[in-house]
């Protein structure tokens, strides 16, 4: 209530003038104090007397380090993009030994990091994560290749430098290599084997011809010694024609004659031919032929019976003594009538499974008491087999338990598919 | 004087068998490594009563055991440590293969297949049987 306050004395008025006054002088120096604050935090801002063509260059300078900035992380994503989904594994290190980046090819390829720090790979680029590079990626190891994670990786290690000579780290790069490295070791095995192929039935050939002609000329040539010759002759004449086969099978020409033929006949005699073989392998078999009406088939009946020898000489070659195979012809599914050869035999590994119908590829069959099962041949008979199957229109399967046994089915079109005959 | 023949073509060893007949000898046969093997357990323990053999002609590759892997179990059995061996094969074989499976295998001499002319054959065969001998 005004009427309550004490009432100005006349002289306290130039004391209260007083206190405006230093109250308007401090309010200048704190104000001062601000701006010159504000400067020190801004300093861009209040340049002292800039001229208006610097600031637009600057303000230019300002905008092109921007853009710069935004190209280089955009350069930045398009390369991690690129590092994360290219083929080729991709593993960084830095010079001190982390890891920078590890991508979904290499993880894919290594199975885990794990198999990769345990592998020699691993320890090598551990030991190379201090190594100096002269230019920017400089090579420092490979192209080696090793077996890790059940593949054959091929890899190339590098040390990787800014162009200053800075160091950035170690790069290795990997490569899945193992249909390559599969590929040369099957044509090493098959020159190796072909030429093993080739010179034995010539031996006998060339043998037995001169045991021949070293006999009076008078006197009529032993005709055991003939058939010798005929019979390692007619060995080299089915190579070849398989070879020649195996050749339009890969450019995707190859033909079958298309005659009347009874499969029964075809297996009885296919099996017929090859008793020494058995008897020799000590290996017991068993033919049952069943729908008798449906064997009267059209087809190629040597190419069939070559490809029957094949399954047959399979069986034989891994089942050992005292075991035995089983011929069943005749049962019929899907409009298809089947032959199954079963054998009790070592079986086939898993690992080789996938690959007993790739050309050439020969498997690592060993007996349980750890022999190599290594017959002759070239390691062609099943591909050839299943084409021969597949150009009447059929099938070949196989199925096998390691240490037990394995099983062969050929389907072939009870009514052949109406193709020309050749 | 009986010569040991370890061929699993039956056509090549018949040939043989025929050669070494005809060059007076007795042929002893083993079709495959393995029979061989089994022939030299009974050479070690003594249950074998035939006529040991003077030579030896093997093919390398044969089911069972291979000819350097009998040829190296010759060399370890004494009765017929020291007969001169022979390997043939149809491989080709480098120098340094032929030289590391000797050592290895300790055998004499290797022929290639196809064999050489029948003549010559016996040749080569003689020279390495005189050799051993001197």
């Amino acid at each position: 209530m005004l009427a309550d306050e004490p009432v100005p004395q006349r002289d306290a008025i130039p004391f209260i003038q007083a206190i405006d006054d230093l109250g308007q002088t401090s309010a200048g120096f704190f104000s001062r104090l601000y701006r010159g604050l504000r400067r020190k935090q801004q300093p861009s801002r209040n340049l002292p007397s800039r001229e208006p063509d610097q600031i637009a260059a600057l303000q230019a300078q300002n905008q092109s380090l921007r853009q710069r900035l935004k190209e280089s992380q955009l350069m930045a994503a398009r390369m991690e993009a690129i590092v994360a989904r290219i083929g080729e594994g991709v593993i960084m290190q830095s010079p001190e030994g982390r890891v920078l980046v590890v991508n979904a090819a290499a993880l894919a390829l290594l199975g885990s990091m794990r198999n990769f720090w345990e592998s020699e790979l691993g320890r090598a680029f551990k030991r190379l994560g201090e190594a100096q590079g002269g230019g920017e990626i400089v090579d420092i190891g490979g192209p080696l290749q090793l077996q890790i994670n059940g593949r054959i990786i091929a890899a190339q290690l590098a040390a990787v430098s800014t162009p200053e000579g800075e160091t950035l780290g170690t790069l290795i790069v990997l490569r899945d290599n193992t249909r390559e490295a599969l590929a040369d070791r099957l044509k090493d095995q098959f020159v190796t084997q072909i030429t093993h192929e080739i010179r034995t039935p010539l031996t006998s050939i060339k043998g037995m011809a001169e045991v021949l002609l070293s006999a009076p000329p008078n006197q009529p040539p032993k005709r055991k010694f003939l058939e010798t010759i005929g019979r390692n002759a007619a060995i080299l004449d089915r190579m070849i024609t398989e070879l020649l086969d195996i050749s339009e099978m890969s450019v995707g020409t190859f033909a079958i004659r298309r005659n009347p033929l009874n499969l029964g006949e075809v297996v009885q005699d296919v099996v017929q031919g090859r008793l020494p073989h058995l008897e020799k392998a000590g290996v017991r078999h068993g033919i049952m032929i069943a729908n008798r009406e449906k064997l009267a088939i059209v087809g190629d009946g040597q190419r069939l019976a070559w490809a029957l020898g094949h399954i047959i000489d399979n069986a034989a070659n891994y089942t050992l003594k005292g075991g035995q195979i089983m011929i069943r012809v005749g049962m019929v599914k899907a409009g298809r009538v089947l032959i199954d050869v079963i054998d009790n035999g070592v079986g086939i590994l898993e690992r080789d499974m996938a690959h007993i119908f790739e050309r050439f590829y020969r498997g690592e069959a060993r007996t349980p008491d750890g022999k190599m099962i290594d017959p002759r041949g070239l390691g062609q008979g099943l591909y050839i087999a299943r084409a021969v199957a597949e150009a009447h229109g059929g099938f070949l399967v196989g199925s096998s338990a390691p240490g037990q046994g394995s099983k062969f089915t050929m389907g072939l079109p009870i009514v052949p598919p109406s193709l020309p005959e050749v | 004087m009986t010569w040991l023949i370890v061929e699993d073509d039956s056509d090549i060893r018949t040939f043989v068998q025929m050669l070494f007949t005809v060059w007076g000898h007795t042929p002893l046969p083993f079709p495959d490594g393995k029979s061989a093997w089994a022939w030299l357990d009974s050479v070690e323990n003594g249950s074998y009563t035939g006529e040991l053999p003077e030579f030896a002609l093997m093919d390398i590759k044969m089911p069972g055991y291979f000819g350097d892997e009998i040829a190296a179990r010759i060399r370890r059995t004494e009765p017929i440590k020291d007969i001169p061996i022979v390997l043939m094969t149809a491989f080709a074989l480098n120098e340094s293969e032929i030289a590391e499976m000797k050592a290895r295998a300790g055998f004499d001499h290797l022929i290639n297949k196809p064999l050489p002319d029948i003549d010559r054959l016996q040749q080569q065969l003689m020279a390495v049987i005189s050799r051993r001998r001197g």
